[in-house]
């Protein structure tokens, strides 16, 4: 596979619609021979994920979801406190 | 360092010494990551105010219902808290990152609940309403549209209708190729190449825009 061709299957895979088994196989064959140029690539088309959620008008989540986050993540981290306490 | 610290460490100080209560320049998300992967709660709650609207979007247009979607973006977050270690600035931008994650999220719930057939139910019903997502949920009075935005739908807009067609199902509604092809009764080789060729001109198209995400 020539790099331009890992490009466009990079494209579908960063999106998540690269979904054949053997074109999956070949993408991460490819992705092996070209290292860290190919994991840059990768890296550097994030931003087309970034860039379609962009493009979306914002949803306001109910204000609750955010307090249950956070009481969650106290929690969370108060469990860890005592565990590293006793 | 908590991240209020930065924010305030960042705030311009007048010659009398008073420090104005407003930070003089945003956190970055790259920031506020290093400070979620240091277990500041702040840091999280900042990043959960900047994404959870359009992450919420993205929620609901693969499952369609609003409480579904709230109780998923909660989720979501706490997986970005639990694996920030995981994230690195080497793998790209932090919204790349949550991007994706959320994405994966909402078609695995999909998925689990195997309601595909209602939603898609609903989403005909949608898309023959309103045949592109980005179309949907755009009006020409939005006054908040943020100039980014802007950006991209004008992107977006420009492409062929059948490329956007098949970048609209397989993002927006988290449609997988095979689906798109039986959705469309186009051939699902003409599907895979109307999906490279729009993602092409996508990524082209951004490379002349800023850095900001």
């Amino acid at each position: 596979m020539s790099f331009e061709e890992f490009e466009d299957k990079a494209r579908l895979f960063v999106l998540g619609v690269l979904e054949d088994e053997d074109e999956i196989a070949h993408f991460e064959a490819a992705r092996r021979e070209y290292g860290g140029r190919a994991e840059e690539k990768i890296a550097e088309l994030q931003r087309l994920s970034a860039a379609f959620a962009l493009s979306l008008r914002p949803t306001p989540p109910q204000p609750a979801t955010k307090e249950r986050l956070l009481s969650l993540i106290q929690n969370a981290l108060g469990s860890k406190n005592k565990n590293n306490a006793a | 360092m908590s991240i209020c610290q930065l924010m305030s460490t960042e705030a311009p100080m007048a010659a009398s010494g008073h420090v104005f209560p407003e930070p003089s320049a945003p956190v970055s998300d790259e920031q506020l990551m290093a400070h979620i992967q240091e277990r500041d709660p702040e840091a999280l709650s900042a990043l959960y105010d900047r994404y959870s609207g359009i992450l919420k979007s993205l929620i609901m247009g693969v499952i369609h219902n609003d409480a579904e979607a709230d109780d998923l973006l909660q989720e979501i977050y706490m997986e970005i808290w639990k694996q920030a270690a995981h994230y690195s600035v080497q793998k790209g931008k932090p919204l790349g990152w949550i991007v994706t994650l959320t994405r994966r999220r909402s078609i695995d719930r999909l998925r689990k609940k195997q309601a595909y057939a209602r939603a898609e139910e609903r989403l005909q019903n949608e898309t023959e309403q309103q045949p592109e997502a980005w179309v949907h949920n755009t009006t020409e009075d939005d006054i908040n549209m943020s100039d980014t935005r802007r950006l991209i739908l004008g992107v977006l807009k420009n492409l062929p209708p059948a490329q956007r067609e098949a970048i609209d199902l397989a993002f927006y509604h988290g449609m997988s190729q095979r689906e798109i092809a039986a959705k469309t009764g186009i051939p699902l080789g003409t599907i895979k190449t109307r999906l490279e060729l729009g993602l092409k001109k996508i990524s082209e198209a951004l490379k002349g825009m800023r850095d900001e995400f």
